[in-house]
């Protein structure tokens, strides 16, 4: 069973970088088989179809618009992000995820099985960094991709020694 | 009366551009484009390292992330007087060329032609006649009639499931929707078909790039792709004829179904080849150098004012003094402070939101002008441009595009007839096909390089004392795209990105003269006002990217952004 985990997220947006800044954290604590995929998927808008047309379950951790409190962790399966009505599309990168699950669907190809791990940010806007409450949250969504991981039967191990995330967007400018 | 129609991202976080029109006898008699995101992401790049600026610039959009990290090593190449070997060149075109034959084959099927395809038609089709319609117009090998009552059949379990849903801002049954049955079964098979395709092109990317997507091997000074031919680690024989045989594919998909697809759509609605013309100055750079100095290249570039092709000023390489010292941008009716016009050496960005005003300041795009005048950029300004200097490429491609539409159209289709709106669109396929053709021929270049035993790909920068300036040009899928730095002391102290997006979603500057959508959008037929999907054929035509910088989802299903009619 092929499984990709996609951090999805701008990290140069402070809180919408929730999702790279995950699964680099859980790239970094946990090792996982060759069939699973953890990427930093950036904003691909359509171009997302690459990355999930050979998947069997897709696990995305991104940045969701809700009215619960900064940080809290919400999960939605794939007929909930199919459900969803589109906007009128005025660019290609806006965010696509709905359309390419039906667009593979259609096709008959795509993820069986979608989970959204999604995290309500404090603040989207401009520069590099998580607000207190959604980096607090950040070791909960990293147990919880291990979680879903396990649930599917995927071997996943704790490292040892732990590294550093690679996290090269919060690397300060050089000293004056 | 006059009415006023509003294509409003109703939340900031997530809307990246507001179309409002005027619309005076089922004719919009004016428009105003905003950007509704401050797009002042350069300042992040202030104080850093210029050898690392390319991996921050290759963010500020997730879709064009190729584009910007190659114009940002360009710049600071070009500060540096830096020649990078000829393996890096040709590397770098293969990824270039790669990624837009991708760009354009996702423009035009999953973007755009929802705009021109009712997908519920399809239903009513007769697959032999799709197929046979589809046989007549190109040798590809998946047009058969099983392959079109398969998706047929498939589209039709869907709309039965109520799964369609999805894609209800498709405006099918629209009173401007023209296809019969057989050509929008055709289109939708091809839209399924171009998933594959899409992917292939990402693939032969990934591979060159290391990653998608977010390419990791380029570096100020060439590429990080080692070479060496017995080394299964390194770029090799395998991985090249790897990225072959994924270019073929494409290339037999560009060329067999998305210039003919593109062509059939044109011929059945010649109408929008007079609607949507707007700024007829075009400007495109050269692009796909074949030389480590930068002085020859296979796409042209070139300038054209007022539609006059017979007058155009090439371009020759991206030291050209009009290129290098006549891009401005102007703030009089943008959201910062003051009104000046700037270099984008000396540019500044100091946001100063007010209200929206029609009539003030409306946007936060810049408005960036060549020589005090708007330029429309993109795959048409550079169709022109080549066609207009007789650019054998060029030609070969506009010709067969240009003959084959009026054959299914049974009417004269001319080169004056591309300064429209589904102009834009062929043009974008004439572009992907002269590309189709360039890919191959860059892939030799780097196989006959190799095997004279040059496995050169990378030259080491050195910065040196004092302030230095660069610019990197890159001719991207939606036109030119320059990023401006200024390095003080190996360190960067100013970085300006003037995007394609930025030329064509112009407001207005200091004259009032409209940006090139804002002209394009005068005169557009609008049937159903509360459905307005002539003004999103005219937008989508130039295929456009306003910093897709944030990403949150919004799977509670809220609005975001919705068509407003005053």
């Amino acid at each position: 069973m092929r499984i990709s985990v996609l951090g999805m997220g701008n990290v140069l947006m402070g809180d919408d970088g929730a999702g790279p800044y995950a699964v680099a954290t859980f790239a970094a604590q946990y090792q996982v088989p060759d069939e699973v995929t953890i990427l930093d998927i950036g904003t691909p808008g359509l171009d997302l179809v690459p990355h999930i047309a050979d998947v069997d379950t897709l696990i995305l951790v991104d940045t969701v618009r809700s009215d619960a409190a900064p940080g809290t962790i919400r999960a939605y399966d794939k007929t909930t992000l199919l459900r969803a009505k589109l906007p009128p599309r005025l660019s290609p990168h806006d965010p696509a995820v709905g359309q390419c699950l039906a667009m593979l669907e259609i096709a008959g190809s795509g993820p069986q099985e979608v989970l959204l791990i999604g995290i309500v940010p404090e603040k989207t806007s401009f520069g590099p960094g998580l607000s207190t409450p959604v980096r607090n949250a950040i070791p909960e969504v990293v147990e919880r991709i291990a979680d879903e991981l396990r649930l599917r039967g995927v071997a996943v191990e704790r490292r040892d020694s732990p590294e550093a995330p690679d996290l090269w967007w919060e690397v300060p400018v050089l000293a004056a | 009366m006059s009415k006023r129609i509003v294509i409003d991202p109703v939340t900031r976080i997530e809307g990246h551009l507001r179309i409002d029109v005027e619309v005076d006898g089922g004719h919009v008699s004016q428009a105003w484009a905003s950007g509704t995101m401050w797009r002042g992401i350069e300042t992040i790049l202030l104080g850093r390292d210029p050898r690392e600026a390319w991996a921050f610039t290759q963010r500020f959009c997730g879709v064009c992330t190729t584009v910007h990290a190659i114009a940002s090593v360009r710049a600071v190449e070009d500060a540096l007087g830096l020649e990078i070997p000829l393996n890096a060149t040709y590397i770098r075109n293969l990824i270039l060329i790669a990624h837009a034959l991708h760009d354009h084959i996702v423009h035009f099927y999953h973007l755009c032609a929802l705009d021109w395809v009712d997908v519920v038609s399809a239903l009513k089709a007769d697959p032999a006649k799709t197929s046979s319609l589809a046989e007549s117009l190109s040798p590809w090998t998946r047009n058969s009639r099983n392959e079109m009552k398969a998706v047929q059949d498939r589209l039709k379990g869907f709309v039965e499931s109520g799964q369609l849903g999805i894609f209800a801002n498709g405006y099918w049954g629209h009173p401007a929707m023209k296809l019969p049955p057989e050509v929008n079964l055709l289109a939708v098979s091809h839209y399924l078909q171009a998933l594959e395709f899409q992917r292939k092109a990402n693939q032969a990317v990934a591979i060159l790039g290391s990653k998608t997507p977010n390419i990791q091997n380029l570096a100020v000074g060439g590429v990080a792709n080692a070479i060496n031919l017995d080394n299964e680690a390194t770029l090799n024989m395998d991985k090249l004829y790897m990225v072959k045989s994924l270019l073929d594919d494409v290339i037999g998909f560009v060329q067999q179904v998305y210039l003919p697809d593109t062509c059939a759509v044109a011929a059945f609605y010649p109408e929008w080849l007079k609607y949507g013309s707007g700024v007829m100055n075009y400007m495109a750079v050269p692009d796909l150098p074949i030389d480590s100095k930068g002085t020859a290249f296979d796409l042209p570039g070139g300038i054209i004012m007022d539609g006059a092709l017979a007058n155009v000023r090439p371009v020759k390489d991206h030291h050209d003094v009009t290129i290098t010292r006549e891009i401005t941008e102007n703030v009089s009716r943008a959201w910062y402070k003051g009104s000046g016009t700037k270099h984008p050496w000396e540019g500044e960005t100091n946001p100063d939101f007010t209200d929206y005003d029609a009539a003030g300041k409306y946007s936060w795009v810049k408005a960036p002008r060549l020589g005090g005048k708007p330029m429309q950029v993109g795959p048409l300004a550079q169709i022109l441009a080549g066609y207009a200097q007789g650019h054998a490429l060029t030609k070969k491609w506009a010709d067969l595009a240009l003959s084959t539409t009026s054959s299914i159209a049974k009417m004269q289709i001319t080169p004056a007839m591309l300064h429209s709106t589904l102009g834009r669109d062929a043009a974008r396929a004439i572009r992907a096909a002269m590309l189709s053709d360039l890919a191959v021929e860059h892939w030799q270049r780097l196989v006959d390089n190799i095997g004279k035993g040059d496995h050169e790909v990378f030259v080491k920068p050195e910065f040196p004392k004092g302030e230095i300036r660069g610019v990197g040009f890159h001719e991207a899928p939606r036109g030119t795209l320059s990023h401006w730095v200024v390095i003080d002391n190996g360190k960067i102290t100013n970085y300006q990105a003037v995007v394609p997006t930025t030329w064509n979603a112009s407001p207005r500057d200091e004259h009032g003269t409209p940006g090139p959508y804002e002209a394009s959008l005068a005169g557009n037929p609008v049937a159903d006002a509360e459905l307005p999907l002539e003004m999103l054929r005219t937008i989508h035509s130039f295929d456009p990217c306003l910093a897709c910088a944030v990403h949150t989802l919004d799977p509670e299903g809220r609005e975001i952004s919705r068509i407003k009619v005053l």
